[in-house]
């Protein structure tokens, strides 16, 4: 059967229906497509053995599978060897092409049309395209590729009844004929054509299933492929450059660093006000406190209450201070998920004004001396909004090296933004110099840590590669459907983590074990600190939620260089227990434990010497 | 200006071999490479020796014989480059080891 590759076996069959999967390069809008066709019923899992995210949904008779965004397929990283896999074993392959940009995206179109797969080509964001004048002649590009092409705006559902109308023409295209003579004997020791293109193209993990060396055609593939596509876009692809000067001038001040920076400070500004003060303090105080502890609380005790002895340990562990039916939802929902939604939203923003790879591109030199590239703004920025959002995303990273040195630098360097807004709050009785201390020795701190990572860490960084589309404003029906369905999954696939953690924390208080670990800590946090010794508590309160941490530091009675110790302290030590465990399921138990220590270490150490420089200075 | 690179070897040029850093440090050699195009000269590309970025810049367009346009270059940063109707932002280090061909002085 062509395009089935046996022995991938890692992906459950497909119950007797017939598989759709989306392919298409980043940002086409594949998300929205995928929702657009599914529903909201969908389901998300880690394609085996990686952290890559496939999210599966019904359509129909039809199972559909969405594919991460890749410029080709292959094996370059996670991301295009989940999508090759899954391709693979598609029954049918949708792949979603950007109508903007047809001569990038008709790289990968030709790559799936050179596999021989039965595939259909879905024109999206075909407004934008008119819109910037790209015209592209759908009836020419059909005959020259030979698969069905629709034209879709995603974001409107458009198309869609005219894409399923047409699934069942699913064919395979136009391959490259001069391939043929270099595919059969390949195809003929490993079974399928799409396996033996692959072969060709030297994609090792393809060619060491099949027991076979890998070829070393992919340089000729590549440049005949290119020219195919150039080709086939001067032929049905009419472009009008028309007046892009003045997106053009503000895209280079966004990018140079004497206009950047600035553009960029001012872009922060408002995402303090709007995030830190607007969504963190009022919209978190109406959620947590007048919806959760308001009304969801006293509900949930009373229920349980009428099932359960108070005063019993199942009762506290429940619905106690630290209950999981209390604590859990009220963090989670009263929290944690505006700010998610609050940040993903910016991200989507960011995202589809075209702002984002810019912010990449003119962070890039400062990344490069922590071993990072302009990518990791991405993670960096969800990491303010909450470590675990920030962790999650480090899967966009190039290389493991990359993946190990973001995720420190959030872990240890970066307040989340539960705890921001309870820190701003405290730093406004202590006045300017104090938070602007603040600042600086995060900020030092983090540069310290990423230089140190950077030279002690094996392995090799990516470097950045990444397209600019043009400007835009962004499109709020776009940004909303992106958003939501992130901050779905996302609340979907950490609720399990804070549960745990919670429960682990109820458990800790029920045996004692938390009163003996303040008792520990207390003359440690006396003696090297100069803190008084509540403040153990409130650091053990950092591990179950960081905002709870910094909140405990409100009622004692400290002074302004005391505050300042707390406050670095409390950001420098490790993140909440959930963030832990996402970390320990993203990097392993090696690191968590290591940045466990170090992060603890750390903190103290900075806390301390802080303590000591203040009394010495003022 | 067109031409930026021109002669019979990397490294010699008008006005001598271009330099990564700043007078006196000779860290990279980054002449007829990416990383020495400036803002508004166009170039051709040559060899590629990275594998992994050789196959990335076939799928960008941005391969062995593909014009290109400096768009904009940040001092110790990515450089921007046009290829067709695509803006591509390169890493400094990735800008260093493509090449470029020599262009015929128009």
């Amino acid at each position: 059967m062509p395009g089935r590759v046996p022995g991938s076996g890692s992906l459950p069959g497909a119950h007797g229906r017939r598989t759709l999967v989306l392919a298409g390069n980043p940002n086409v809008g594949k998300s929205v497509f995928f929702n657009v066709l599914t529903g909201t019923y969908v389901d998300v899992s880690n394609f085996p053995g990686t952290t890559v995210e496939i999210m599966r949904g019904r359509r129909d008779d039809y199972d559909v599978l969405d594919t991460p965004g890749v410029y080709g397929v292959g094996s370059f990283n996670d991301e295009e060897a989940v999508a090759r896999d899954v391709i693979l074993a598609a029954d049918v392959v949708i792949n979603v092409v950007d109508a903007a940009h047809p001569e990038r995206d008709l790289f990968l179109t030709l790559q799936l049309v050179d596999l021989g797969l039965p595939m259909i080509v879905a024109l999206n964001m075909a407004d934008e395209a008119r819109r910037q004048g790209v015209a592209i002649d759908r009836d020419l590009l059909e005959d020259l590729l030979g698969v069905p092409v629709v034209e879709t705006v995603a974001v409107e559902g458009v198309g869609f009844d005219d894409l399923l109308a047409r699934i069942p023409e699913a064919r395979p295209g136009h391959a490259d004929h001069t391939l043929e003579v270099e595919i059969l004997p390949v195809a003929a020791r490993v079974g399928t054509r799409a396996a033996a293109l692959l072969v060709l193209e030297g994609d090792e993990a393809v060619a060491a299933r099949y027991g076979v060396e890998p070829g070393t055609r992919r340089d000729v593939i590549y440049t005949r492929r290119r020219a195919r596509v150039d080709d086939i876009v001067g032929h049905a692809v009419r472009a009008s450059d028309d007046g892009l000067s003045t997106s053009a001038r503000l895209s280079r001040a966004m990018i140079r660093p004497i206009t950047g920076i600035p553009l960029l400070a001012i872009l922060l500004l408002a995402v303090y006000k709007v995030l830190g003060e607007w969504v963190a303090g009022d919209i978190v105080g109406f959620t947590e406190e007048t919806v959760m502890q308001g009304l969801w609380e006293p509900f949930i005790r009373s229920t349980v209450g009428g099932l359960v002895e108070a005063g019993t340990a199942l009762h506290t562990f429940l619905v106690g201070e630290f209950g999981v039916l209390t604590m859990t939802p009220t963090y989670l929902i009263g929290v944690i998920l505006p700010l998610v939604a609050g940040f993903y939203v910016l991200m989507a923003l960011l995202e589809d004004s075209g702002y984002l790879p810019r912010i990449a591109a003119l962070a890039d030199r400062a990344l490069t001396g922590l071993g990072l590239n302009g990518r990791a703004v991405i993670p960096l920025i969800l990491g303010l909004g909450c470590v675990t959002m920030g962790t999650l995303t480090t899967r966009i990273l190039g290389s493991k090296r990359e993946r190990f040195i973001a995720t420190a630098l959030m872990a240890i360097a970066v307040p989340c933004s539960a705890q921001v807004a309870v820190i701003a709050a405290l730093m406004a009785r202590v006045g300017g110099w104090y938070a602007a201390a603040y600042f600086g020795v995060l900020v030092t701190i983090f540069i310290t840590i990423g230089t140190l990572l950077n030279r002690l860490t094996p392995g090799q960084s990516s470097d950045l590669f990444i397209d600019l589309p043009p400007l835009r404003v962004p499109r709020l029906a776009n940004v909303a459907r992106k958003s939501s369905a992130k901050v779905w999954h996302f609340m979907a696939e950490v609720a399990l983590f804070f549960l745990a953690g919670t429960a682990l924390i109820s458990t800790l208080q029920l045996t004692g074990a938390l009163t003996w670990i303040q008792g520990v800590a207390a003359p440690l946090t006396v003696s090297w600190l100069h803190l008084p010794a509540e403040a153990a508590t409130a650091f053990v309160m950092g591990f179950v939620r960081r905002d709870f941490g910094a909140a405990g530091f409100f009622t004692m009675d400290l002074s302004a260089p005391q505050l300042l110790v707390a406050m670095v302290t409390i950001t420098l030590f490790v993140p909440c227990i959930a963030s832990m465990m996402v970390i320990l399921k993203e990097r392993g138990p090696r690191y968590l434990l290591g940045l466990f220590t170090g992060s603890v270490g750390l903190a103290f150490l900075v806390g301390g010497l802080l303590a000591r420089l203040l009394e010495v200075v003022l | 200006m067109r031409g930026a690179w021109n002669g019979t070897g990397p490294g010699f040029g008008p006005g001598g071999p271009r330099r990564g850093h700043g007078p006196g440090r000779r860290r990279f050699d980054e002449s007829g490479t990416v990383a020495a195009l400036t803002a508004g000269e166009h170039a051709v590309i040559g060899v590629i020796e990275d594998d992994r970025a050789r196959a990335q810049a076939l799928r960008f367009g941005m391969g062995e014989g593909a014009d290109v346009e400096c768009v904009t270059a940040i001092a110790s940063g990515p450089v921007i480059v046009r290829s067709g109707r695509q803006e591509i932002a390169v890493g400094r280090g990735l800008a260093r080891r493509i090449r470029l061909r020599a262009s015929d002085v128009v």
